[in-house]
């Protein structure tokens, strides 16, 4: 406890100097921005600006990148109440409730109480990722190439199976990815592979552009040439205080969505939206009145809303404590890292405790940030929300662009983005998932060099993944996630991952 | 390589591919026309000439807009973004063989 506040206290001596706080505050600002408009989620927004972090030292780096996201996670819930547009998927569930409630002429609290549980979750959920990540990096620190294997192996089919759709279409994303990710000069023997002569693919295929052509170009493939956004709700400052009643029955929502939505954020998958979905299906069947949900009842905001802030940052535990990215933007923090020379892993927060705990307090700012300046300030980002979108989509494209070639000041990262958006843009249209992918290229070069280790160490007895118990348990986790997988199959019943994959859809 | 494009090609007569509707479809393609023009184009014109005909072509062209909006934005973003990404956060873009 007393190292731990040791260190906490470093991290806030970190971030109180005047250039983190401002790296703090513009993070949050453009995370909400990123939010707010539809069609530019936190991992194009994140990818995007990267590149404007290069000349940043590496601890501002990750607090103006962390800021995007969080600040992202919040920005959705105001389209979700306001147009009923989810500025991001996990926004689905706050649009049913907090629509209904602005319709009413509530859309304010709405805002308020949206703003308060996000504020509270976030701050919640930094103290579990204080607590937990430390003692779950010095775990990690047990691990050999097997135990590394198999937890990847485990978290990649979790992710299938938690992400929605089909999950053999989800697995296959996840090889995809994999075998995009073994492009480029093998690690062990120094060949060129799947490379086809093009020397610019040496380094193989770098996450930015994979990310960016996937989300950022395939979504505005998508969506060009929409029709005509609907009449957008204005709320003023002085209507956005909830009542003592409101208040009074979102304290429940916010504290079990904050719970769950930390819980869930650990696990591999669309953690995030999961959580907004079991926070409100939790809400609805304890209320004493279910049938107020759906025509604007403030816990169906309340509960939503807090698990969504407390999944992103649950998502960031096993990203610092053992490097393993368990969704796409956490795999983006992470290559951001890496951008700055910094290694994930187990030895992260023992090698780096400045940028570690100066991120954990920055959180603590962030999230206050959020509270104090965006709800006087909704008014001005729903202005964004009026720009045309046939001017916005040209822009996201030149910063598509930009962002990408900035990176390694390569056209080669340009033609894999638009490559990837082509594909991104197929795919969705055949309905996969592009998220898996992302993060088989990611995890690409870390599970062949574990597999191939651990293969090494017995010789190429691959018994060595079952022997040793660790391994193991990842191993078993595995199975049971496909045999969970496959249970639909025999016994046709409506589960929670079809309701996931619709409210994707419907996003 | 060669049992891959028999794979497309077969997928492409299937019923879920022909089912598919595509009213983006020109837009689609006239996005990706622009990312593939900057990909070849960006190093040998430069960065703001390279923004300039796809910002152009994107907003006068495919979108129609008014011609003072259409040289107001692209001349904007073009070289805005310019000012932001090389000269003020020193990341380098290209200027090509006319040094723009």
């Amino acid at each position: 406890m007393e190292t731990t506040l040791q260190n906490l206290f470093l991290g806030f001596s970190t971030v109180f100097t005047a250039t983190n706080l401002f790296y703090s505050l513009i993070g949050c600002l453009i995370g909400t921005m990123v939010g707010v408009l539809p069609g530019v989620g936190p991992l194009a927004g994140i990818s995007m600006l990267l590149p404007t972090t290069f000349g940043l030292n590496p601890t501002s780096a990750i607090i103006l990148l962390a800021g995007i996201y969080y600040g992202a996670m919040y920005g959705g819930s105001t389209t979700s109440i306001l147009m009923r547009i989810p500025g991001e998927a996990a926004s689905v569930m706050t649009c049913i409730d907090g629509y209904a409630m602005a319709q009413r002429g509530r859309a304010g609290p709405a805002l308020a109480i949206a703003a308060i549980g996000s504020y509270v979750a976030g701050t919640l959920s930094v103290i579990g990722l204080m607590f937990l990540a430390p003692p779950l990096a010095r775990f990690a620190l047990g691990f050999g190439p097997p135990e590394y294997f198999t937890l990847l192996l485990c978290g990649l089919v979790v992710l299938g199976y938690m992400t929605g759709g089909s999950i053999i279409k989800n697995l296959s994303m996840i090889v995809l990815g994999l075998l995009f990710g073994m492009i480029g000069i093998d690690q062990m023997t120094g060949y060129f592979r799947f490379s086809y002569g093009i020397v610019a693919l040496g380094d193989g295929i770098g996450i930015v552009p994979v990310a960016v052509g996937l989300f950022g170009i395939s979504e505005i493939l998508a969506t060009a040439g929409q029709a005509k956004r609907p009449e957008i709700l204005k709320p003023r400052f002085r209507d956005l205080f909830p009542s003592r009643q409101e208040l009074k029955d979102s304290v429940g929502p916010i504290g079990r969505g904050t719970l769950l939505g930390f819980l869930i954020g650990i696990i591999p998958g669309s953690a995030h939206i999961i959580s907004t979905f079991v926070s409100y299906a939790i809400e609805r069947r304890i209320s004493k009145h279910p049938e107020r949900f759906g025509k604007g009842a403030i816990e169906g905001v309340a509960g939503p809303e807090s698990a969504n802030n407390a999944a992103s940052e649950g998502a960031l535990v096993p990203m610092l404590a053992l490097g393993v990215p368990t969704g796409p933007i956490p795999a983006v923090l992470l290559a951001a890292l890496m951008v700055h020379g910094i290694n994930p892993g187990p030895l992260f927060i023992k090698e780096q405790p400045v940028i570690f705990w100066g991120l954990i307090a920055s959180m603590y700012v962030g999230n206050l940030v959020l509270l104090l300046l965006n709800l006087p300030l909704v008014s001005i980002f729903v202005n964004f929300l009026r720009i045309p979108y046939k001017i916005l989509y040209p822009t996201i494209l030149m910063f598509c662009v930009v962002g990408v070639y900035a990176v390694n000041s390569s056209l080669v990262d340009v033609g894999i983005m638009s490559v990837m958006g082509m594909l991104g843009y197929l795919l969705r249209k055949l309905d996969f998932e592009t998220a898996p992918m992302v993060l088989g290229v990611v995890l690409a070069p870390i599970i062949e060099v574990s597999f191939r280790q651990a293969l090494a160490m017995s010789n190429g007895d691959y018994l060595i993944f079952v022997q040793r118990p660790i391994s193991s348990i990842f191993l078993l986790g595995a199975v049971v996630m496909i045999l969970l997988a496959v249970k639909p199959l025999i016994w046709k019943k409506r589960g929670w991952r079809d309701r996931l994959t619709e409210a994707e859809k419907n996003s | 390589m060669i049992l891959g494009g028999i794979l497309v090609i077969r997928g492409g007569r299937g019923e879920s591919f022909r089912t598919l509707q595509w009213p983006e479809g020109r837009h689609a393609l006239a996005i990706l026309g622009c990312c593939l023009f900057a990909t070849f184009a960006m190093e040998d014109i430069g960065y703001r000439i390279t923004m300039i005909i796809i910002l152009g072509f994107l907003f006068g062209i495919v979108e129609r807009l008014k011609l003072w909006q259409i040289f107001t934005l692209t001349a904007a973003l073009a070289l805005g973004t310019f000012w932001v990404f090389d000269s003020f956060l020193k990341v380098p873009l290209p200027r090509g063989g006319w040094g723009f």
